[in-house]
């Protein structure tokens, strides 16, 4: 062996074969191996669920008071402009129909977690009752109206793309 | 008090092996974090590109992960984490269609008689220099441990090839040292 030979040899020998990449690359491989989260759509369904029932429990709470000084809108136009009925019906239809495209064990799981949402958004309406002159609450409910409008669409979305899922 | 993860504790291969394959993905970081190391060393010596290193790296893993029930443990998971990487950038390669050295063409005798006076003997960058599958078939052989059939089997070429374009590769290198030596 020549003498070239065996300072190439000593020089492969000395080469490290392990060689950390100049950046972390586990969050890209664990984005890329790493299912979706099952359920986070259904969550957000839930939680839109919870802020529409507030926000039409408000409504409904606030149209049934008598006239107070803070009026965002009068009365009777807000309620012809939100058609709170027809949209509670329209809302409750489109999640229904959106939970029976659940698997049974993802249902149940809403089903109870929907219980206990709509649970705490009672005790949150009753509580009010008995400070119906808050203005901070009014506001809430003005706010929660406009909600209200983007919260349908989320629904309907949702809706829309678990049935393209299965 | 911190929780130390599966991945950061001294838990046998094995048995990371193991947990992995029933879904545990911090087990599968401590496959990463144990092989990426290796597996990004190969990828880079075989592409010569620390960015193309990176993503191929990554593209082991992410197949590793993906077929996990279907490694048997007939090798080591170093073995097989490196046979996965070797298919990922040779894919690549061949979907690139490079074109094989003859060594019996005008550019094979060329390349054994390049004249590198002038060049740093810096052995990662001549490997680097080296033709595509010359480097391939060189970083297996001499780094990774690989044997001229196995070279033969995973780049498509018959053993004699493997052979030949390894010893291009060597007198490539070889040269540099010499040259080296002579200034």
């Amino acid at each position: 062996m020549t003498d070239a030979e065996q300072r190439l040899d000593q020089a492969i020998e000395g080469l490290p074969r392990s060689v950390r990449p100049g950046r972390d690359l586990w969050p890209e491989i664990e984005a890329r191996i790493m299912p979706p989260v099952r359920g986070s759509g259904y969550w957000a369904l839930a939680a839109g669920w919870l802020l529409t029932a507030v926000g039409i429990g408000l409504l409904g709470w606030r149209l049934s008071m008598a006239p107070v000084e803070v009026s965002p809108w009068p009365d009777g136009a807000l309620a012809a402009e939100f058609n709170l009925d027809a949209t509670r019906l329209e809302l409750r239809n489109e999640l229904d129909r959106a939970v029976a495209l659940l698997s049974p064990a993802d249902r149940a799981a809403l089903v109870a977690e929907l219980d206990g949402l709509r649970a705490a958004s009672e005790a949150v309406l009753a509580a009010l009752r008995e400070a119906p002159a808050d203005a901070l609450l009014q506001e809430l409910a003005a706010s929660n109206a406009r909600r209200e409008l983007a919260v349908m669409r989320q629904v309907t979305q949702l809706s829309h793309e678990i049935s393209q899922r299965t | 008090m911190r929780v130390r993860r599966l991945w950061q504790t001294q838990t046998k291969p094995v048995e990371l092996l193991q947990a992995a394959r029933q879904g545990d993905s911090e087990a599968f970081r401590g496959l990463y974090e144990a092989h990426v190391g290796q597996v990004y060393g190969l990828c880079l010596r075989m592409t010569a590109d620390p960015v193309e290193a990176e993503e191929f790296t990554q593209a082991t893993f992410v197949k590793a992960h993906a077929n996990l029930a279907k490694f048997r443990g007939d090798s080591s998971i170093k073995t097989w984490l490196h046979r996965i990487a070797v298919n990922e950038i040779l894919m690549e390669a061949r979907r690139k269609r490079p074109e094989l050295l003859d060594p019996d063409s005008p550019e094979f005798t060329r390349l054994q008689q390049a004249d590198t006076h002038g060049l740093r003997v810096d052995l990662e960058q001549a490997i680097g220099e080296l033709p595509e599958r010359a480097r391939h078939v060189f970083v297996l052989r001499a780094l990774y441990g690989f044997t001229h059939p196995e070279i033969a089997a995973a780049l498509g070429i018959a053993v004699g090839t493997a052979k030949a374009q390894y010893h291009l590769a060597r007198q490539r290198l070889k040269a540099l040292f010499t040259e080296a030596a002579d200034d």
